[in-house]
């Protein structure tokens, strides 16, 4: 068996996990271990078309490593200076995006080799917000699971306010409204019956609260031209029960096991 | 996309978020490695923060070197 991973990336994400946490759960912790017969990969593959790219891969390395003064005691590091992009937000949206509020919409591969990256999940929803504000063309907006179903030896409770449901962003569950416009890139997480849908807007989740067991619901396909299967529009899709342990604590709801 | 959904990931232009600090091993590392070329990657700090500094998080104790 082979693994493949580099121990500079980010480790397996355990919810509200300590360091100790994090690192007992990466394969170097594992009983299996001291079995791995260690191979060294030292070339960086992504960087061959940079003629710059020796120097570059080599700053990575110290960067993941947190060496040769790249990174200070605390945990500070000073990027390149010609990495900083305007005083805020749309500065970098522009410079990533370039032209993207004008006519005609940008090729596929345009969007495709493109990317704003952030830590927190909040703040990739509302970068997706503001792009899509300035892509040009009508916004379809697809809305999610309104309700709460009760599970079968549940208890009932008070309904929660559709609004609450609305507000939840949290790693693991889709947004409440899909927000598209045609020429936008879609990524799509789950396996759904493509040929029957095209593109699904919230599936459903179990989700707990308290003792009593919840579904969220969604009843609504997506079709959006031009993508294929136009004709299955209005059909429902399900996906499989999404389990999400990763609401906030706050939140009223928690996760059964798996 | 959060940054670590990009991990395994290539693109040519990468925007790094990064008013709000990374906040785990490996999540700056990975941000910065995504792209094809340095030229490729530009970053917006918190509002009124004149540098380029900003955190970098590593657990030396999983590191194999």
């Amino acid at each position: 068996m082979v693994f493949g991973g580099d121990f500079q990336q980010i480790l397996p994400v355990i919810i509200k996990g300590s360091r100790e946490d994090i690192v007992s759960a990466s394969l170097q912790c594992s009983t299996l271990w001291p079995n791995i017969t260690i191979l060294h990969l030292t070339q960086n593959m992504r960087l061959r078309g940079d003629p710059n790219s020796v120097a570059f891969a080599q700053w990575l390395l110290d960067v993941g490593h947190g060496r040769n003064n790249t990174t200070a005691a605390d945990g500070s590091i000073q990027l390149p200076q010609h990495m900083r992009c305007g005083d805020d937000m749309d500065a970098l949206i522009n410079a990533i995006y370039p032209g993207i509020g004008n006519l005609p919409l940008p090729q596929d591969h345009f969007l495709l080799e493109r990317t704003i990256l952030s830590s927190r999940n909040d703040e990739v929803a509302d970068i997706n917000d503001t792009i899509l504000e300035k892509f040009p063309g009508e916004l379809k907006v697809m809305h999610g699971a309104n309700q709460l179903i009760l599970e079968e030896g549940g208890e009932e409770q008070a309904p929660w306010p559709e609004e609450y449901l609305a507000s939840i962003r949290t790693s693991g569950l889709p947004l409440s409204e899909l927000k598209l416009k045609v020429g936008v890139p879609l990524m799509l997480l789950w396996n759904c019956p493509l040929q029957k849908a095209s593109v699904m807007a919230l599936a459903w989740s179990l989700l707990t609260s308290g003792t009593g067991y919840y579904k969220f619901v969604c009843s609504e396909a997506i079709n959006l031209d031009p993508l294929p299967s136009f004709h299955e529009s209005h059909s429902s899709v399900r996906s499989p029960v999404i389990h999400s342990n990763s609401l906030d604590s706050n939140s009223p709801f928690t996760s059964p096991s798996p | 996309m959060t940054i670590n959904k990009s991990q395994g990931q290539s693109v040519n232009y990468v925007g790094l978020d990064l008013r709000n600090e990374v906040f785990t091993h490996g999540q700056l590392y990975v941000a910065l490695s995504r792209a094809t070329s340095q030229n490729g990657i530009k970053a917006v700090f918190p509002p009124n923060h004149q540098g380029t500094t900003t955190k970098n998080i590593v657990y030396p104790e999983v590191l194999l070197d």
